[in-house]
């Protein structure tokens, strides 16, 4: 794969993949940092792409981010939020973003990658290899559950 | 989905993910083994700036060490303040002075107040507020990279990052206007936004006053009338968001160019009457030709301010040298004088155009009985003082 080939597969699934890292980190700067380091390989030629790149990109940035997140903690403050806040909304951000974190992991992933990733739940399906109803479906029930968990931490706030 | 999980869903996605920084390419494609030691402590040290810095931004923003203080930058004469005083957070500004008090914030921010104003700083939550108990200011703030600034009164929180704006508050309620940049009002719980050249109360017995009379005190005044919207394109009006009272400024600090009078056949008045020329007669043509376009043209000038405009783009350039010095070329603000004094450029130059265009239109009419050097001599004194008239041979009566 060379470097054009590696910018193209930046460019169309960077978002994404992005949206995926930040599933599982609290912090915006380490699912940042973890979609680079394995862009960073693949132009380096460390990795091997097999043919088809995506699930494996979305694999290989999952495990960047859990090897950065072992020294985290789960507290989110400013400096993490990976939502883009305005004012007024800044508390509401972080308080969402705790939230999700809350959810178990395919839930949360899967409702990060379609609303923020702005992937269908085909596209999800492919990259986590996955079907589409089942992503769907882990979408239907962590919205309810983030939902009912996020009410409560309003009011208790 | 049921309808509580759709509107849910709408509301999650009000919120944006923020945008990854581009990738970096510049890396080695050979093998990485020979610099494995170097990038471990180039890592190290990166990490360890990193640390530092998230470090001093986080204590900035939560305000833990540094607090929401305030310098004070003109204290005005008398006064109980001083050039260079902190006032800490909590701690209440009165300015007693008849000039009123100039604060500066530890992130450049400057707060003007008016007299008889009184204010405090406090940490916010995500950031500093100017808590305004009663009076006015004007806020000319910096864009804040992490958290916001506010203004607090009694019956509204004003984000201004980024603005320029002023904010008064008494008993009745608030009133906030914007003379640069975009604010947000948080008034009773509703959001609302205020555009440049627009201004909200929080209370239909809070009076709209213009932006003009409003900022009229301030020692910066003719240079915020230049930032306000100069065409009626430039605004959208916007219906009220809410029952409080909301208004558009009208703009008018600078005039457009009038439009051309009619042509002298068709003109009811004039400011001076040109003597009738009779037709065929060139003597009296050309005897009367300098004055007889002098004075029609001086009917477009004396409604096109040049020295205000001029005035305007002086202060312009010197301010956008400052922020430049202070804020680096990214600050918004000296984009906007930028493209003020442009626009400035444009006004003054389709002056001009307009008074030769007119004077070349009139001088064909009558034979081009005037030389080009009397022309230009004609053109440039109308534009330049909106009164005199040139010296000219060819120009047998004074211009009244």
């Amino acid at each position: 794969m060379d470097r054009n080939q590696v910018r193209s597969l930046y460019e169309k699934h960077s978002r994404g993949l992005f949206a995926y890292a930040c599933s599982f980190s609290n912090s915006f700067a380490s699912a940042e940092d973890s979609v680079h380091q394995v862009f960073v390989r693949l132009l380096r030629l460390d990795l091997q792409v097999p043919d088809s790149p995506v699930p494996y990109l979305y694999r290989a940035v999952r495990n960047a981010v859990l090897n950065q997140n072992r020294n985290r903690g789960r507290e989110v403050d400013l400096e993490d939020l990976w939502l883009e806040t305005t004012a007024g909304t800044t508390h509401a951000g972080i308080e969402l973003q705790s939230t999700l974190q809350e959810l178990p992991s395919e839930q949360r992933e899967v409702i990060i990658l379609h609303i923020w990733g702005q992937l269908s739940f085909e596209e999800i399906g492919d990259a986590l290899e996955i079907s589409s109803n089942t992503a769907a479906s882990r979408y239907r029930y962590g919205l309810r559950k983030l939902r009912q968990q996020f009410q409560v931490v309003s009011k208790d706030r | 989905m049921d309808r509580p999980d759709e509107e849910f869903e709408s509301y999650l996605r009000q919120f944006q993910l923020r945008t990854p920084g581009p990738l970096n390419e510049q890396v080695q494609l050979t093998s990485r083994r020979p610099i494995l030691r170097f990038a471990r402590w180039a890592v190290a040290a990166v990490i360890l700036v990193a640390a530092v810095v998230t470090s001093v931004r986080l204590i900035r923003v939560s305000g833990i060490s540094t607090g929401a203080y305030a310098v004070v930058e003109n204290s005005g004469s008398p006064s109980l303040y001083r050039n260079g005083q902190r006032m800490e957070a909590g701690e209440i500004v009165r300015s007693n002075s008849s000039k009123g008090l100039v604060l500066r914030l530890e992130n450049g921010s400057q707060i003007e107040m008016r007299s008889e104003s009184v204010l405090a700083m406090e940490s916010a939550s995500d950031g500093a507020q100017i808590r305004l108990d009663s009076g006015s200011i004007i806020v000319n703030a910096t864009r804040q990279k992490l958290g916001h600034l506010y203004v607090k009164t009694h019956d509204a929180l004003v984000s201004v990052d980024g603005t320029e704006s002023m904010v008064d508050a008494d008993t009745r309620g608030t009133r906030v206007a914007v003379m640069q940049g975009e604010v947000q009002v948080d008034h009773g719980g509703k959001w609302d936004k205020l555009r440049s050249g627009e201004q909200f109360a929080t209370s239909a017995s809070m009076p709209l006053i213009s932006i003009r009379e409003g900022i009229s005190w301030s020692r910066n005044a003719t240079l915020y009338l230049t930032m306000l919207p100069q065409a009626p394109a430039a605004e959208t009006p916007r219906p009220p968001a809410s029952a409080a009272a909301r208004q558009n400024e009208t703009p008018v600090s600078v005039p457009p160019l009038p439009p051309l009078p009619p042509l002298p056949q068709d003109a009811p008045a004039v400011v001076v009457s040109p003597p009738t020329v009779p037709p065929g007669s060139d003597d009296l043509e050309k005897a009367c030709g300098s004055c007889h376009l002098a004075s029609v043209a001086y009917s477009i000038a004396p409604k096109i301010d040049i020295h205000a405009l001029e005035r305007n783009q002086i202060e312009l350039a010197a301010r956008s040298k400052q922020l430049r010095e202070r804020y680096g070329d990214a600050y918004p603000g000296v984009q906007s004088s930028q493209s003020q004094i442009k626009q400035l450029d444009d006004q003054l130059g389709s002056a001009k155009a307009a008074v030769s265009d007119y004077v070349l239109k009139h001088n064909k009419m009558i034979g081009g009985a005037v030389s080009d050097q009397d022309l230009s001599a004609i053109v440039e004194s109308i534009f330049r003082s909106g009164s005199a008239v040139p010296t000219s041979p060819s120009r047998p009566q004074q211009f009244k």
